[in-house]
């Protein structure tokens, strides 16, 4: 099997995916969970940015990938604001404690 | 020339996102900005449809690279003819809600609604490709139901907007899966392709499935049963939307996809006799319960449903001709029918015809109005209703014996309700304190007027309309519609106008206000909805509440379980 560059960059974006979001899972503070967010859209860009490497090579994927990085940061702002609001309301930052979502 | 069949759906579209501009600088100025755009747009469709000499597909390079797909325009005599169609009546309706709608406070939202729609169904009917024509077909579908929820500070008009978001929906589903097969099993969604690779297979079970799931999208679309409870609940929106979306354009989309994938259907027995089993039923289901209605508004949604049941009977029968004909022959007549009404409810203040009454000497502008739409779809020759009628007519009579007196029968009905609700709202004596619409409401209606007196002129212009129709008329098809006329004008008389007879006695009698209540109540299909609601929607909605537990962590845990096991299912080759 012919491990290309583009085969690594995919398998490291997939392992970035699945420990963010394993890391959501079991993280006990909201702004860990936020960070974690965080890498699984590093690990999304990376597999954007890796599905465009090939022969032709067109700059589109790298377009995109800075505008998801772009885009992603003030995801991250707002994601830390409701944050700062879940505090004021809750109290507590330990996402097992704030319920209200429950269906 | 290429340059027309771009230009006339890209200029609405890029000028949509100007709306809410021009409206921050002056909020009078965005009604007049519409109008110039459509009235610009309208200049694109004539001179498309002056310089229209043969048939050809614009193509553009790439559009999804990857999968073979292009950005294509199909110019041909049917989409020429729909564009023209479209473009010019919006820009005639966009002058009557210049009038209409003046008094509303959103009015860069409205604007830029229309804008959006009048675009998108332009590029819609010139779509060359499937899925271009997919994205369209959504786009007008999530523009008619903002336009419906458009007074959103009313309960009733939010649900409304909601419910025809639902319900479209399944159509909208059915006619994706249909474009992923096409491009699984075709490689390409060029409706060229798709129309040639049919001829050359015919009768085949891949494109017998597609066919059915175009007809489902097409069923939501426009509006037939048993999807068809939404639109008369559509009619919550501004008189102007309903003119424009509801009667004359996006409803017939549906009647538009069908015919240009008419090959697929015209290859299977069994799917046209579906389409014409549908359109029958919509035919018979629309026009009775228009007969009970008593909203102004609802009666015409009804008769929208009919007008497009008969559509797809004709479609059914093989007559795509016939289809087309009635489709512009009903969309004209039914916006001037729509502007008429709302010219009433704006005077009146209501939507009750129980509450209007001898109209007919104190709006005469929109009483004219009103008639000409009503005799042009009672099918009063020479107007276009009658031509269209007829050519359907002939075709099911050489089709389908049945489906012929099935045809006239509902004719009955039609002719019926339309008199029912000229009488009810003109001709009833009652003494009512109002004034005709002022003449920016009335020009665009004399137009129309025109239009639906004058448009069976078209017959002569062979560019556009199929040779088909210019055949000339046969005795029994002509005597059928001329009869069922006047039986319908009869019915009506004696029901309303004529008092003191043992008609008036029947109409009280408990069966007939049993059967009216039935028919009021839609033939019961909102409670069919609401039962499947129950029996089919709470349980599942019980079973994904299990799986909300409100602890971030488990659900995440859940979602990354989901994907180990996709993963694992690819790693061992099942997927």
């Amino acid at each position: 099997m012919v491990v290309s560059d583009q085969l690594i960059f995919l398998l490291t974006a997939t392992i970035l995916i699945f420990l963010g979001i394993a890391s959501i899972s079991y993280s006990k503070n909201l702004i860990k969970a936020v960070m974690s967010f965080q890498v699984v859209v590093i690990g999304a860009n990376l597999a954007l940015f890796a599905s465009g490497l090939g022969p032709q090579n067109p700059a589109i994927p790298d377009t995109f990938v800075l505008f998801s990085i772009a885009s992603g940061a003030s995801v991250e702002a707002v994601g830390l604001a409701i944050v700062v609001g879940v505090h004021r309301k809750y109290g507590t930052l330990n996402p097992s404690e704030i319920r209200r979502l429950r269906g | 020339m290429t340059l027309a069949a771009w230009a006339i759906w890209l200029v609405p579209l890029v000028a949509t996102p100007f709306v809410p501009l021009i409206s921050l600088v002056e909020e009078r100025a965005c009604k007049w900005f519409a109008a110039i755009v459509t009235g610009f747009t309208a200049g694109i469709g004539i001179y498309q449809a002056l310089i229209f000499s043969h048939q050809y597909t614009g193509t553009v390079g790439d559009w999804i690279g990857y999968a073979n797909i292009s950005l294509e325009v199909k110019v041909d005599g049917l989409s020429v003819l729909l564009s023209l169609f479209v473009s010019l009546l919006s820009f005639v309706i966009v002058l009557y809600a210049v009038e209409n709608m003046k008094q509303e406070r959103s009015q860069s939202k409205f604007y830029s609604l229309v804008l959006l729609f009048i675009g998108a169904m332009l590029a819609l009917v010139m779509a060359g490709n499937l899925i271009q024509l997919y994205f369209f077909w959504e786009i007008v579908g999530i523009c008619s139901a903002l336009l419906i929820a458009f007074w959103n500070e009313r309960e009733a008009a939010r649900r409304a907007g909601l419910k025809a978001f639902v319900v479209t929906r399944f159509g909208d589903i059915a006619l994706f899966i249909a474009v992923i097969l096409t491009l699984t099993t075709l490689h390409t969604t060029s409706l060229n392709a798709i129309i040639s690779t049919v001829q050359a297979q015919g009768d085949n079970s891949t494109w017998f499935l597609i066919g059915v799931l175009v007809l489902v999208g097409a069923m939501g679309k426009s509006a037939q049963v048993p999807l068809h409870a939404w639109l008369p609940d559509a009619m919550e929106g501004p008189t102007p939307v309903s003119a424009l979306i509801h009667a004359a354009t996006m409803v017939n989309a549906g009647v538009y996809l069908i015919v240009r994938l008419s090959p697929i259907f015209g290859s299977s027995a069994i799917l046209s006799t579906t389409v014409l089993v549908i359109g029958l039923l919509s035919l018979g289901i629309g026009s009775a319960c228009a007969c009970a209605e008593v909203d102004l508004k609802r009666i015409l949604a009804y008769s929208t449903i009919s007008q497009i049941g008969m559509m797809f009977v004709a479609v059914g029968v093989g007559s795509y001709s016939g289809a087309i004909y009635q489709l512009i022959s009903q969309g004209l007549f039914k916006a001037l029918a729509f502007m008429a009404a709302g010219s009433v409810i704006e005077a009146v203040g209501t939507r009750n015809i129980e509450q209007m009454g001898g109209l007919a000497r104190l709006m005469k502008y929109t009483y004219i109005a009103f008639l000409f739409s009503m005799l042009s779809m009672v099918g009063l020759p020479p107007l276009m209703g009658f031509w269209a009628k007829d050519t359907i007519l002939s075709a099911t009579l050489s089709a389908n014996g049945f489906a012929f007196l099935a045809v006239a029968l509902a004719s009955i009905l039609t002719s019926l309700y339309s008199f029912r609700a000229l009488f009810k709202v003109f001709h009833v004596p009652r003494r009512l304190e109002v004034k005709e619409s002022k003449p920016l409401m009335v020009i665009p209606m004399m137009i129309l007027v025109v239009s639906v007196a004058g448009a069976w002129l078209l017959l002569s212009y062979q560019g556009l309309l199929v040779p088909a129709l210019s055949e000339s008329i046969s005795l029994v098809t002509a005597s059928t519609s001329l009869s069922v006329l006047v039986m319908g004008l009869l019915l009506a008389y004696f029901a309303v106008l004529a008092r003191r007879d043992p008609a008036s006695k029947l109409v009280a009698s408990p069966i007939l206000q049993g059967l009216r209540l039935f028919l009021i109540d839609g033939m019961w299909f909102d409670r069919l909805y609401a039962a499947s609601e129950r029996f089919v929607a709470r349980p599942l909605v019980r079973g994904a509440k299990a799986i909300q537990s409100g602890l971030l962590g488990y659900n995440m845990a859940l979602l990354l379980s989901g994907l180990v096991a996709l993963a694992l299912l690819i790693a061992i080759g099942v997927i």
